[in-house]
């Protein structure tokens, strides 16, 4: 059912991303950033993280990309823009390069991160620096303190259980994030607060109608 | 293996990646100042999904705390570009991010 929901979610995501640089009309990228965010809602959906879906949601389908469509529609740029005429020599074939760069250094640091082996490579080879193989050793500790192993095959139940036990049955994911937003990271909620009202204000004064010069 | 319900990290992780490179190379590939923008928000996203895999993974809440400011980070970065679009426009430059040549002098 989770794998169903993710391979629903991916293609989502992935066919907004495409249709967002494809498209030569504006507002249809913003329509299909729109499909994107709520493939990532559904994706935080099934990871349990409940309050980020709905702050996704609310605030960048509900805000950010109103936001975009205010200024598309007001500034009328919705004209359509042709992709083709670069003005730099180049640039798409420059473009494809740097991604590829980037898709060949993301899938080296996997690859070398040992995140494709599987359990039993990892216990042949015997990286002991790997994460996953850290991870491993430490689950299997908190596994001991609770008196039992914690097999692979349910470790997903066990996971949540032992979630579950940890911090109390009733507590939630939305429970859990307020309290370490408003205790431990509590400062960088006011500086947070600092930066909106800066982002505010900012936007008002580089926007104001009766400035004189530049 | 980290596995989520039954799913193991580094599906969301090959997610992320992917939606992390659709979003590089269309900001390198488009002109439309909005576009690019959204660009970034697509970049953004896929970080996001890495934060929330990895902090579900260790069982830990803070993936989803830098989740939460990476969001109000993403609005503010929005609401001052689209004040300098709006502002471009105003002087007649367009959004296209060739034609910006204020700084040429």
């Amino acid at each position: 059912m989770v794998e169903a929901i993710f391979i629903v979610a991916a293609v989502m995501i992935l066919a907004g991303a495409f249709g967002v640089v494809m498209s030569r009309n504006t507002v249809h990228s913003a329509l299909f950033l729109v499909q994107t965010l709520i493939g990532t809602a559904l994706i935080f959906l099934i990871q349990e993280a409940h309050f980020l879906a709905a702050v996704q949601i609310i605030v960048y389908a509900g805000a950010v990309v109103i936001l975009f469509l205010f200024v598309i529609m007001l500034l009328g740029v919705d004209k359509a823009d042709n992709i083709s005429s670069a003005k730099i020599a180049g640039q798409r074939q420059t473009a494809v390069l740097l991604g590829s760069v980037i898709v060949s250094f993301l899938f080296a640091v996997m690859l070398t991160s040992g995140m494709f082996m599987t359990e039993t490579d990892t216990s042949e080879t015997g990286t002991d620096t790997s994460w996953s193989v850290l991870l491993k050793q430490e689950r299997q500790t908190s596994g001991e303190v609770d008196g039992g192993t914690i097999t692979s095959a349910a470790s997903g139940v066990l996971l949540k259980q032992e979630r579950a036990l940890k911090n109390g049955v009733s507590e939630t994911d939305v429970e859990r994030l307020g309290r370490i937003l408003f205790s431990e990271y509590a400062f960088a909620v006011e500086i947070t607060a600092v930066l909106l009202t800066i982002a505010v204000v900012g936007a008002v004064v580089l926007t104001r109608a009766d400035r004189k010069r530049l | 293996m980290i596995e989520i319900w039954g799913m193991s990290t580094q599906w969301y992780l090959l997610l992320s990646a992917a939606l992390f490179t659709i979003g590089a190379v269309g900001l390198l590939v488009r002109q439309n100042l909005l576009v690019m923008f959204m660009c970034v928000e697509l970049m953004l996203n896929a970080v996001n999904i890495t934060f929330v895999a990895f902090g579900m993974g260790w069982n830990d809440v803070g993936g989803q705390v830098a989740v939460f400011f990476v969001l109000v980070v993403a609005a503010t970065e929005v609401v001052v570009g689209l004040a300098l679009v709006v502002l471009l426009n105003r002087f007649r430059v367009g959004s296209n991010a060739d034609d910006i040549s204020l700084m040429k002098g």
